[in-house]
């Protein structure tokens, strides 16, 4: 039979092939059905070929005619791109008032204020995030605790909302605070500018006690999230959970804290290698521990929604939004072209510019591989300059060595600085690469809960993507 | 709307009828009803030559023209015969552009014909839409294949705008012309505020839909076509006439219209009207909807489950699962709906569209659902 190959890729798991198309869209089918499409041995009369047609997988013509519909889609699959740099983080200190086990940013002793930012980085570091052509900007504060820096988020709020007067963009800001001391000063700055607060909550009291190597930090974090959603509104506060090794072992408590404490999402994130926790631990277990963690978890939660109780697990819907929707996601970690630069960038409170959130961690470790220059450079020099041209060579997956024909590339991403990290060089090497495995297995497990467990699941998922 | 042409024959009227006309011209004119005298008056907007009488009204008697109602618009043609082109009370009126088609869609309800009549249709629309009252909502247009008047769509459609800048339209068009960006372009810069655009979309497949639209190019020129008009934004309405050559593909054409057309305003899944070509393809495209329930169920859920707007039109509530009902509209013009005896026992007839009056074949499994009762 004569027709011509589109750019697919396809996996075999559990007794079937899923191919996957270049925009994501996929197709279940018995194995050995790949290789009878590349060696043209589907007829017409298959049922199969009409599928593989329709959803560009072959064509009859040598260039399918409707390829510029094909490039739409792709185009808007990759559109978080079109407005370059749009996530600004400040790392405003490496201070710190806990003193959490698996800290990924170094944090240091409280009143150290040699670790905090300067006023003079931060108008710089404001003049470049105002020079992204993106016309919606996220200005983020992390450290470190950035609370313990009031002065200095009102300054870099004020300013910003000074300079915006001309700029016209839509800022949102967000601050990432472990929440044990919101004073009423940064509540009130979070309510005159609609603030989000991002903060940590790791799980039950036990555990999130024990990660953070204190024991009344829970108690002081429930109480922090509940007078900052009396004061500034509920859908204001979001959290953030750290699988330790601990956490591990308690997935359902984990789960069931979250909604105890009146959320509807968790987001079931792994360690990273960054920080403190780098070369303690034997990541290649940790990750084999997590996706069974991530599996369980996963699965309590749709129990919960099948009782009713609307909870989502958000990594789950950013892969399920790429699995079964045309559209983009803006999610930093699963981009390709990768999120640094392209999405996000860091001015740290030691001057410099670095190229994401981990680049700056590694630098604490005096590895500056990922710092593209100073606050005081130019903007061009910056973001189109040698240190970023040497990065985008590796930050696309599809041109890297064992996920450029990996069926899960479009619902992948490219992480060079974790690469580097892990593996010494920005290109990786899949085989041994313990997030390869671990996102490999996540997304498989997605994909068979939608194959097997269609009519249960499905419902659910929708309706986790609807509400996104 | 052709199917209420009054005639009246100019070398036999009835007594009561009085035409004073005789011209070598089709006039247009909007019609009063003078109670007092029981006539009917036409009142044309523009001079007319060659009239017999002197004066500029046609008169025609109102027993004869019982549909007329006063701010109906009237065709009346040299031969005598008089047509309601315009129906004031009605919520159905449309400009109909041409008889001719591109496409020549196996279960096209009205056959398009090949005679040239963009002209005579341009000059019609014309005075038509001047004549159109102020105070109207919404319109459609239709045909035919209305883009094949080209730049005389652009043109009629901006003279809608013009005198009605508020106006609601319904284009209806197999899209083919669309795929020609400059043309969308056109369109879009007349700058109408509500306009939206009906798409027919019989498969997802282009060969089962070439075949239904017996066109080789039909598939790719439509959806290039639908892919232009979203990138100028308009509103766009997509209708899959389920037939026997799609009906098994309904799953899977509501995933392909989510993954590549989720720009759409509306998707309508609709019923065949067996009528037109249908008769004649009966063995080809019918399809009895009880047959295809459990595709339409699951089409018209998934679409529902991501959010889209989706309708189903044409089919009365007992061929269709119950979980459908809150998807149903109205769809059938008034004067063609058609219940049937077992019908008046059903106790969901005042929510049901009912089937098409014009129809020459009905599902055998058109069943009233009867009120439950107690018995003790």
């Amino acid at each position: 039979m004569d027709y011509f190959l589109l750019p697919f890729r396809f996996e075999r798991f559990e007794n079937s092939e899923v191919l996957v198309n270049e925009v994501g869209d996929y197709i279940v089918c018995p194995i050995g059905t790949a290789e009878k499409i590349v060696g043209r041995h589907i007829s017409e009369t298959d049922g199969i070929y009409k599928d593989l047609i329709s959803n560009y997988f072959i064509s009859t013509t040598r260039i399918p005619r409707l390829i510029d519909n094909l490039a739409t889609r792709y185009r808007t699959k990759k559109s978080f791109l079109d407005n370059f740099t749009s996530l600004h983080i400040f790392v405003m200190t490496i201070r710190c008032n806990q003193n959490c086990l698996y800290c990924q940013a170094s944090s240091k002793e409280n009143n150290q204020t040699t670790y905090d930012i300067s006023y003079e980085t931060l108008d710089y570091g404001i003049d470049l995030m105002f020079q992204s052509p993106s016309p919606y900007l996220t200005m983020e504060f992390q450290g470190g605790e950035p609370t313990l820096l009031y002065d200095k988020l009102k300054y870099a709020i004020e300013k910003s909302e000074t300079i915006n007067n001309l700029k016209n963009k839509h800022i949102t800001y967000v601050i990432c605070t472990n929440s044990v001391a919101l004073t009423d000063d940064l509540l009130a700055l979070c309510h005159n500018y609609n603030i989000l607060i991002s903060t940590s909550l790791d799980g039950p009291e036990f555990v999130h006690n024990k990660n953070r190597g204190k024991n009344d930090s829970y108690q002081k974090v429930i109480t922090g999230i509940d007078r900052a959603r009396s004061e500034i509104g509920k859908d204001r506060i979001s959290a953030l959970m750290t699988t330790s090794e601990l956490s591990l072992d308690y997935p359902k408590e984990i789960v069931d804290s979250y909604i105890e404490n009146g959320f509807s999402n968790i987001f079931l994130r792994a360690l990273n290698p960054y920080g403190l926790v780098y070369k303690t631990n034997d990541w290649q277990n940790y990750y084999s521990r997590f996706v069974d963690f991530y599996k369980e978890a996963l699965e309590y939660i749709i129990e919960k929604n099948k009782e009713g109780v609307y909870f989502e697990e958000s990594f789950t819907v950013l892969i399920l939004k790429k699995i079964l929707t045309p559209f983009p996601i803006g999610f930093v970690d699963l981009q390709s072209p990768a999120g640094l630069i392209n999405s996000v960038v860091v001015y740290n409170y030691d001057g410099f510019v670095y190229a994401s959130d981990e680049s700056r961690m590694l630098a604490e470790h005096n590895d500056f591989t990922f710092r593209l220059g100073s606050v005081k450079d130019k903007y061009t020099d910056l973001f189109y300059g040698r240190k970023v041209l040497e990065i985008a060579n590796t930050w696309s997956n599809e041109v890297l060595a064992g996920c450029s024909d990996c069926a899960f590339q479009a619902y992948c991403g490219a992480d060079p600085v974790r690469n580097y990290t892990t593996q010494n060089d920005m290109e990786g090497f899949r085989p041994t690469s313990a997030f390869c495995k671990k996102n490999k297995a996540i997304i498989q497990h997605i994909f068979s809960l939608i194959i097997n467990r269609h009519d249960e699941v499905m419902p659910i998922f929708k309706n986790w993507i609807k509400q996104n | 709307m052709l199917n209420n042409t009054i005639k009246c024959l100019k070398n036999n009227l009835p007594e009561e009828v009085l035409i004073v006309y005789s011209a070598d011209e089709t006039l247009i004119g909007e019609c009063f009803i003078n109670n007092s005298d029981e006539q009917i008056e036409i009142q044309f907007g523009y001079e007319i030559d060659n009239l017999q009488s002197n004066s500029k009204y046609i008169q025609i008697n109102k027993d004869v023209l019982d549909y007329v109602e006063s701010g109906d618009i009237l065709l009346v043609r040299p031969n005598g015969t008089v047509q309601i082109i315009f129906s004031k009370s009605s919520q159905d009126n449309v400009l109909f552009l041409t008889e001719q088609c591109n496409n020549h869609c196996l279960m096209c309800s009205q056959p398009p014909k090949r005679k040239d009549d963009v002209n005579y249709f341009y000059w019609l629309n014309s005075k038509l839409i001047d004549l159109l009252p102020l105070s109207l909502q919404k319109i459609g247009i239709t045909g035919g294949e209305p883009t094949l008047l080209k730049e005389r769509l652009v043109s009629l459609l901006s003279k809608i705008k013009n005198r009605l800048p508020e106006i609601e339209v319904q284009l209806l068009s197999n899209g083919r012309n669309f795929d020609d960006i400059n043309y969308v372009h056109r369109i879009s810069e007349i700058g109408l505020k509500k306009l939206l655009i009906g798409v027919p979309l019989h498969s997802d497949f282009y060969i089962d839909h070439d075949y239904i639209a017996q066109n080789n190019n039909a598939f790719n020129q439509t959806l290039k076509g639908l892919y232009n008009l979203a990138r100028y934004n308009f509103n766009i309405e997509l209708r899959v006439v389920i037939n026997k050559i799609n009906y098994y593909r309904l799953h899977k054409i509501s995933e392909y219209i989510f993954k590549n057309l989720p720009f759409v305003y509306h998707v309508a899944f609709m019923g065949l009207e067996y009528t037109g070509l249908v008769p004649k393809n009966s063995k080809e495209i019918w399809i009895d909807p009880i047959d295809y329930k459990d595709e339409l169920k699951k089409s018209v859920l998934n679409l529902a489950s991501w959010g889209m707007n989706v309708s189903i039109f044409n089919l009365p509530l007992c061929l269709i699962d119950e979980s459908l009902y809150t998807y149903t509209q109205k769809s059938i013009s008034d004067w063609k709906i058609k219940y049937f005896e077992q019908c008046e026992n059903c106790i969901l007839k005042s929510i049901c569209g009912g089937d098409f009056g014009t129809s020459l074949k009905y599902s055998p499994n058109i069943m009233p659902r009867l009120q439950v009762t107690c018995s003790s």
